[in-house]
Order: C-alpha cells, then structure tokens, then sequence
C-alpha cells in the first residue's frame, strides 16, 4: 500500500501544490480564477429532515412563503440562499447502498463511499483539501457537538479528523491571545515554535526508523504538528475590533448523551457562535461542525423543546411514513427539531451577515454549507443540501435548484470553484468529475 | 443505530404509540443486526488483519479462523514456531499517558477527556480499543497536557530537579541526563540529551531569554510532546537486529511491553534493572517479572479493564434505559454498582482467588449493595459499600449472569437476544459474522414474547446469515430483562399491561462444533466454562490485548504454546497471562515492510 494514499500530500502535488507548502506559516491565501469566497463552513447532522415542512413551495426563496416551517427562521437571508434539489451520494449508490444513510455521513464531503456499515471514508473532504491549497495563515477547525463515532470531515482515506467538542478549548485556541500583550503573544509563540520544530525534527528522523505502514502514522503526525503551528501562531492575528463570545458556565465537557442533553442547546449556539465570530474576525477560514449523529435512545431526546419522548431516531422513522400528514403529532415533532437545527444556522448566518465587508457582508463573500447525511428512510438520494452566502457573486442565489440527480461530487467541485480551487476538475472518482453550472452567476 | 423506547409519556394519541412501537422494535432489529457486521479476512492500514477463513456464520462448522486458535472447536494449525507477529506503532493510550505522568512526575492533575481518544477500530475483531493517529486535535492536547505538566514542574521545581537550579546549564545538563531516560523508558545517547540541553540554553539566551523556571519548564514540555516519549516503539540507538526472519526485542522493549500490558504504566524500578542488567533476555525472567506484576495493584485494573473491553461491560454505564420501563437503572449510583461488582468478581477470581476460568462462568459467589440487591432479588442491604452476596445458583452463574454484562447487552426497554447472542459469538466464540442487510424488514409481530417477536422475523429470508446464528445463544438468557433481573413471565402487550406469557430460554447452541441443548444462561454458562473452543478464543483475547493489534497466522504456535500451559495448570487464567508474555510471539516482531535493519 502506498503511504500516499493516506497523505493528502498526493492530493496538493495534483493540485500542483508542493508539499513543501505544508508548513508554509506565511503564505497568503492565491485565489485562482473562478469564486473569490474567503470562508468555507460546512454543517452537518443526521437523521434526514421531514420533506413536506423542509421543501420550499417556490423555486424563488425570496417570494413570500416560498420558506416552510422548517426553514422559517431562514427567512432573512433567503435571497442569499441556494437551496439544492436532487442532489445523490451517487458513489454510495454506486456501491449499492441506496439505503445507507446511516453510514454516509463521511460520504458528504469527500464524495467516495464508506464500506458497507463502515464510518470512514475513501479520500479526503473538500474543506481539507480547500484548507491546505489556500496555504491559509488559520489551520482547518473541526468542531463537534457529538461524538466522533463517524465524522463529515478527512484529512484523506481512512484518517478522519477529530472534533473538538469543548467550546472552552475551542475558544482558547481562537480567541485566548485577544487578552494578551503584543510581547506575550510574540513571546509564547517563540516558545511553542522551539519546542514544535523540535518536535518535528524527532518525528522526522523516528519515521526513518520505521516501515512502510508506521511512516504513514509519523507522517500524520508531523503534518499535524505543522497545523498546530499554524493554529498557534493564528491567535495574535486577531484584530482588536473582534468580540470573542463568552462560553456560558457548565457547558464544557457536554455532548450529546445522558443528563447533559439539557445543556445540548447551549451547547449547539455556543460553538455556532464561536464558529461565526471566528470566521468573521479572520481566527478560522475553514470551519467543520458536525451537530449530531444518527441514531437514538433516550439521550437523543429534546427535552428542551418539549419533545422528551420518543427519542429523534424513533420520531424520524415515524414521521417518514407521515409525509402526506404533516400535521400529525410526530410529523409536527420531526419538523420541530428539523426548524431548530436551522435556527441554529441562522444564528451563525446573523454573525456573518452583520458583519460588514466590502460592499457587502461576510456572509457574501462565504460558503456556508448545510447537509444532512440522509433524506427519508435512509436513502442516499436527494440529500438536503443548502448552500448559504454568495462566494464573492460566484452563487446566483436566493432559489431552489433541481439538479436533476448529480453525483454530491459535482457540488463539492462546484464549491472548491467558488473557493478559488478553480483548476480542479472532480473530486472523488474521475467519472464522478464535472460541476454544477446551475448554481453559478453567468 | 440505537434502541428506542417504547414511549409511555408525552405522547397522545393511541395511534401514534402503536405505530412507535413498531418502529421501536425495528429500530431495535436494526441496532441488532447492525451489530452483527464482521470483517472476514480485513486488515488493517498496517497490514495486520484477522487472517480468519471461511463463513463465520457457520458456527462449529467447516470455516475454521486460521487466525484464532480452536475458534471453532476444530483442528488447529500448528503454526510456524520460529515466527512472530508484527508490533505496529502506537502511541500511549488514555490510561497509559495518566499512569505514565503520574509515575514519572507524580502529577495526577490530568483528565482523559484531555487527551486523544482511544478509537475502536474494529470492535467484532479486536475487542479493545486501540489509540488513533495524531491528528491536529490530538497533537494539540499533548501541546497543552506537556505544558500544563511543565507548568506544575515548575511550581516543585527544587525538589524535582536533582541539582541545585543555580547552576544553571550544568543543573539543566545533569537533569536532562537522569530524566530523559525514565521519560523515554530507555537508555538515551548523547545527541537526544544534546537536543534538550541545546533547547535550554537557546531559549535562556536571546530573543526570549528566559528564566530558569521557564526553560526547564520548556525542556519538560518539550520532552513530553518527543515521539520517545509518546510512542511505544524501539528507540535505542541500534538498529534492530534480525534473528532468522524475525527481530528479538531488547530488554527495554519487553520491560515496556510486560510493564504497559500487565500495569498499563512505564516500567518501575525492578524491571528497569531487569532490562539494564540483561536477564529480560530469559523467559524464565519474563515469567518471574510478570507474576511479580500481577500481584501489584496496577494488574488488577488491567484485569478489570480487560474485561470491561471484552464484554462491553462499561455499557452498562452508558448504555440508556427507559426511565418508564427501568426506573430502578437510571441513577448514577446503581451504574457504578453494576460495574464495580463485575470488576470484584472477575477479579476476585483472576487476581485474589484460584485463578479458575470455569468459576467465571459458573460461580455465584459475588458482591451487592443496596442499590444492586434489588436487582439480584437478594435480601436488602443498606449503604454503597459492596458486601459478599451468594446469589441463588438456579438463576445466576458466573459473569454472564451479572448485570453488568446484561444491562450493557440489553435494550433501553427490554431485553435484546440477537445483542446478547452476537457477544457469545464473537467475544466469546472468536466466531466473526457476515453484514447485515441494508433494509431493515418491517416487524411482522407485535404482540407476544421477545422471543416469539424474534422468532417470528427470523423467518424472513434476509435474517438467514446473521440472526439465525446468534440468537440461539441470546435465547439462553430470556430470564433477564434489559437490565438483567430475573424473570419467569414477560409482559407481552404495551396496550394491555396484565397480559403476560411464561418466557422460554430453552436452545441448542453450537460450540466446539457440537450441538449442546440447554436450559438456560446457567447451562449456556457451563458449556462454555468448559470449551475448548472458548479456551482458545479466551487466549486469543488476552493475545490481542497483550500485543495491541489483532492476531495473524504467525502468533499462531505461540497461542498454542499458551494454550498447553493453559491446560497444563488446570485451565488457570494467570498461568495463561504468564505463558503468553513468554511466548515467542510477545518477545519478538516480524520486521514491518520497508524497515531498515541490519
């Protein structure tokens, strides 16, 4: 097996990026030609949504209406809105898994199937790939309200990025040096940098020591260390403008699970607004939060919002065979849970919209991406994508588009254009390659 | 994939509830056969995969896991008795980075949640979970674990150092000299010592020109994030030497290997002189360190631990219940109880007791407390403290029966045969299983017993490979409901709460490729007690667990190796321990493809 399987390495030499660009501190952000968006943020959950309050009653998001329910706390950026029809885990059905849904979570981003019943992934998603190329002065943050039994976000085949589930942790790594003096920051960061590089010299000599396989894993790790370079460096590069959010007490350590899903909401808007204040003051480029996993059992409840039994899985199966109910009780109560999610997306879709940027707002010059990793009964089919912020004027938005059934590779390709990454032709497998025309601005 | 519960409040209409109900059971269905999924034949990235053959869903028949000795009663190979497994790198786990910090600087400051998650890779197959690569996150939270450490370093920092902190680079030259060594658990050369001493006097000079707190503090921190420390690997300064096709590890690497296996810390000072003196080189040494280890506090953690990995025992603890079908399983405190007398009993045995394999399965000798008696049907007791029970022997014997083992293998609101099944064949059997299907079938049967419900939906056709093998062993255990109480009856109808049926735990199982009818989980307990096929398998567990990766053709004369000295001492678990860290398989490694050796 070649090591360069699990290197994205491989993939920034495709690129035509040198690998020599990996510890780069210093590289500006090299926009090619195409979308000119400065901040990538995909949010991800499962379980599916219930269609009949979810599918906009108007191609045009900005009629009136046009939102249902579950989208309603949407409604002030509709016409910033792409909301996406159609869209297929074409690899996943490839493989026979038309009904995957609970294991296509890695399948989201990267466009390559798991194993049947596998989490992992066949290569890496599109925000690391999106991460490494612009060289960016912020590493790629992976954030999570869940645990990582599978994960939307792969620094390549197999090596799943981990989440950082605590927003005290996460804040630290953002927002900590906003309190110190320009000499400690300078200071500290001198410090770290001495022992890191130390520390990479070792990785570097150990990974002659080794075979074929445990190079790979030194690899990873001095890749990592590399980022966590980057990371800590990033901290003094916070403007003084910028209003770190505060981390409520007694949220750290929560997930979803057992007495702490009364603190799930908290939870949830925190790392919502420790995302957007991140994008938007420059702390992160590139952002992943993954919210929840499929599946049930009594922590997967909402007490919070009068919804204590049955559990989201138990509800999601029930309501799929109400869709032409969408009035009866648990159809009412799947759409409940599907509007909350988005609710809070908006609240992260608020930082960046009131945050002004050119003649625009950051949320103009963004890709915000929403999915969940399954539409009803576990397909693999039409997967709820939306897309928020225009990339620069790359987007034409404020509608619903039918892609007609395209492979998820084509939109993550499409989104990589409105990034910048203009000279990628697919991603995934070559005969999932191309983009989706309909989306852009002509 | 979950259980889900039937719903009891909150939930209006009639309607409704049944429909829930419905999908709770196939939900239920699916959370069972997704647990069946298997790997035949998989590897790992490092190339180390189970190795085992033909259809595990044949139980005791013709598929014989070549990789996992007498995993179905059938002949075993003999295996390549010059050969050995290879040992993959890995970093310190969870419980290894605590013990190690707290051996080697006394801080017990810590939490796991700091650190990198262990990660089940393949739960069916290696039956504990093994650490992840170092990813960004994980490189960060040794970043700021090193330096968190160093900060408490520094606040002890005249008693800690072994010179006076005056000297300056002498003291920092003559610390790093003593240190490093216990750090990376082996002798260092002069340019790893030189790395550190060059750190402090860097950083002491300009531009930071630190104190000489903050530099050892530096230099601590900086050891802490070293590969040397971090990884379990042979560091020493020589390149491994072949011995025929395999490479005999140093001292130091079977000191590391015994202590982190046996203790799940750095070696103490016995095995370090052990190791420097040469004698780790003879088995007899090997032997005589681990039974020292084994009677030492850490050994019963690790026992614990193995057992809690084994059998998903933890689950207990973290595994929802219905709080209207269990209330009696919802506080803390009775979770705790649960595990806890799980960990006296395996360890009362293994460590403390005669070390029997059989009285795992068959005793009912354990521990209760106020919280656990109810549970068990015992007289009341009164306080946490778990005090010695007898439990009746018509109902409980041996581990099985705990209800740690059957809280964790039941559902949120009743119990789950394919679950507790599945544990027997894979955990216990070493059997692996095919892959569920992708569509999970509607339930035909709603009213009736658990077991009529699965009987029932055993007759479709997609349930062939997977359910039609491993429920027999769950039917065994159809007196205890999802939290392990004992019953004669179960309620059959969520509409009708006083109807009731007598449940049936009668089945024939399959194991050592004979077919066993049995009573109960008693009887299912007795069989396996006394199976070659669970010795066999039983020993591959602990093989795993010892090596840290899943068995191939090549540790294959070294299981059997134990599984003579196994027999040899009346099937005595810590004799099988010893025999295991003296094979060949633990004391040498098959060189990694594209290795430099000499």
């Amino acid at each position: 097996m070649s090591s360069d399987r699990y290197s994205r390495r491989a993939l920034l030499k495709a690129l035509g990026v040198g690998a020599a660009m990996l510890p780069l501190l210093d590289a500006e952000p090299a926009f090619a030609a195409g979308g000119s968006a400065k901040r990538l943020m995909t949010i991800t959950w499962g379980n599916g949504v219930f269609t009949p309050n979810w599918l906009p009653t108007n191609a045009d998001l900005t009629v009136a209406g046009a939102l249902p329910s579950s989208l309603a706390a949407l409604q002030p950026y509709a016409k910033k809105m792409l909301v996406l029809q159609n869209v297929h885990l074409q690899s996943m059905l490839d493989a026979a898994m038309p009904f995957g849904g609970h294991f296509s979570m890695p399948c989201l981003f990267t466009g390559t199937s798991p194993p049947l019943n596998g989490f992992v992934s066949g290569g890496p998603s599109i925000d690391q790939t999106i991460s490494d190329a612009l060289g960016s002065k912020t590493p790629l943050l992976n954030l999570g309200a869940k645990s990582d039994t599978s994960s939307s976000s792969w620094a390549a085949a197999n090596q799943k990025n981990q989440l950082n589930t605590d927003p005290t942790s996460v804040f630290g790594k953002l927002f900590a040096g906003a309190s110190m003096t320009p000499a400690v920051i300078s200071s500290t960061w001198e410090q770290d940098k001495s022992v890191l590089d130390l520390v990479y010299n070792q990785l570097t000599s150990f990974s002659n020591r080794v075979g074929a396989a445990d190079k790979v894993k030194i690899q990873a790790h001095m890749d990592a260390v590399r980022a966590l370079e980057t990371q800590l460096q990033s901290m003094p590069m916070l403007s003084s403008s910028c209003t770190a959010p505060t981390v409520p007490a007694g949220v750290s350590g929560t997930s979803v699970g057992g007495a702490s899903i009364s603190k799930y909401p908290v939870l949830v808007d925190t790392m919502m607004k420790l995302a957007g204040t991140a994008l938007v003051c420059g702390a992160a480029s590139v952002i992943t939060l993954d919210l929840m996993n499929d599946g049930g059992g009594n922590d997967l409840t909402f007490p919070t919002l009068g919804i204590a039994s049955p559990d989201y899985h138990a509800i999601t199966h029930s309501s799929d065979t109400l869709t032409k109910n969408p009035t009866a009780t648990v159809a009412v109560q799947k759409s409940t849970i599907d509007a909350w999610w988005y609710k809070n997306v908006a609240t992260l879709l608020g930082i960046l919209d009131g945050f002004a940027e050119g003649d625009g707002t950051a949320l103009d010059n963004s890709v915000i991406v929403s999915a969940n990793d399954m539409s009803i009964g576990h397909s693999t089919k039409n997967i709820p994508y939306i897309l928020y912020g225009g990339a620069g004027g790359f987007f034409k938005t404020g509608r619903m588009v039918d892609t007609k059934g395209v492979a998820n590779n084509l939109l993550l390709t499409t989104i990589c254009h409105a990034m910048g990454l203009s000279t990628i032709t697919g991603v995934g497998a070559a005969k999932y390659a191309g983009n989706i025309d309909s989306l852009l601005t002509m | 994939l979950s259980n889900a519960p039937v719903p009891t409040q909150g939930v209006a209409m009639r309607e409704m509830r049944d429909q829930i109900c419905a999908f709770a059971f196939a939900i239920a269905f699916g959370a069972a056969i997704a647990g069946c999924t298997g790997v035949v034949g998989s590897g790992d990235a490092a190339g180390n995969g189970s190795t085992a053959e033909g259809n595990g869903a044949a139980v005791g028949g013709a598929g014989t896991p070549s990789g996992s000795t007498g995993a179905t009663g059938g002949a075993m190979s003999a295996g390549d008795p010059n050969a050995a497994g290879t040992m993959p790198l890995q970093h310190l786990s969870q419980i290894e980075y605590l013990n190690t910090v707290s051996d080697l600087l006394q801080d017990t400051s810590l939490t796991a949640s700091q650190l990198p998650p262990d990660f089940a890779s393949d739960p069916d197959s290696l039956a504990f979970p093994e650490p992840d690569i170092v990813g960004t996150l994980a490189a960060s939270q040794y970043h700021d674990a090193a330096k968190q450490l160093a900060a408490n370093v520094k606040s002890k920092l005249a008693t800690f150092l072994p010179c006076n902190v005056s000297a300056d680079t002498a003291c920092a030259t003559q610390f790093v000299t003593e240190f490093l060594p216990k750090a990376y658990r082996r002798p260092v050369t002069p340019a790893e010592i030189g790395d550190y001493t060059t750190l402090y006097q860097a950083v002491r000079g300009a531009p930071l020109t630190l104190s000489i707190a903050d530099a050892f503090g530096l230099v601590v921190s900086a050891i802490l994030q070293s590969p040397g420390f971090l990884y379990h690997w042979e560091l020493d300064p020589t390149a491994p030497m072949l011995s025929g096709s395999v490479v005999q590890l140093d001292p130091y690497t079977i000191a590391n290997r015994l202590s982190y296996f046996l203790v799940g810390s750095m070696p103490d000072a016995t095995l370090f002189a052990a190791a420097a003196n040469g004698t780790l080189a003879s088995p007899d040494t090997v032997a005589a360190q681990a039974r020292r280890l084994l009677a030492s506090p850490g050994a019963r953690v690790t026992v614990e631990n193995f057992f809690d990995d084994w059998l998903n025992l933890s689950l207990a603890s973290t595994q929802p219940k219905d709080p209207d079908v269990y209330p009696a399983f919802q506080s803390a405190e009775v979770k705790a109880a649960a595990q806890d007398e799980a960990h006296n009993f395996v360890t009362s045995i293994v460590i403390d007791g005669s070390g029997s394999f059989s009285e795992l399965f068959t005793s009912n000798t354990s521990t209760s407390n106020q919280y656990l008696a109810p549970l068990y049907g015992t007289a009341p007791r009164t306080g946490a403290a778990l005090q010695p029970v007898t439990l009746d022997p018509t109902q409980r014997g041996g581990i099985l029966t705990s209800v740690a083992f059957l809280a964790a293998t039941g559902g949120a609101d009743g119990d789950v045969p394919p679950r507790r099944g599945k544990a027997i064949v894979t955990r216990l059997l070493c059997e692996t299983l095919g892959n569920p299907p992708n569509v999970i079938p509607t339930p035909v049967l709603m009213v009736g017993t658990t077991r009529q419900k699965f009987e029932e939906h055993d007759k479709l056709a997609c349930t062939q490979g997977c359910h039609n093998v491993i429920e027999p062993y769950g039917f065994a255990f159809e007196h205890f409901d999802g939290i392990g109480q004992y019953r004669m009856v179960e309620h059959i109808d969520p509409a009708n709460p006083s109807a009731t049926l007598p449940v049936d735990s009668t089945t024939t199982v399959t194991v050592d490729g004979q077919a066993h009818a049995i009573q109960d989980a008693i009887g299912l307990g007795q069989v396996l007690a006394h199976s070659q096929q669970v010795y066999g398998c039983f020993a591959t567990q602990w093989l795993r667990y010892a090596v840290g990766r899943v068995d191939t053709p090549d540790d294959q004369a070294s299981i059997n190796q134990a599984l003579g000295a196994f027999a040899a001492a009346q099937y005595n678990v810590r004799d099988l321990i010893v025999a295991l860290v003296t094979s060949r398989t633990f004391r040498y490694r098959t060189p990694a493809a594209g290795e430099v050796l000499q």
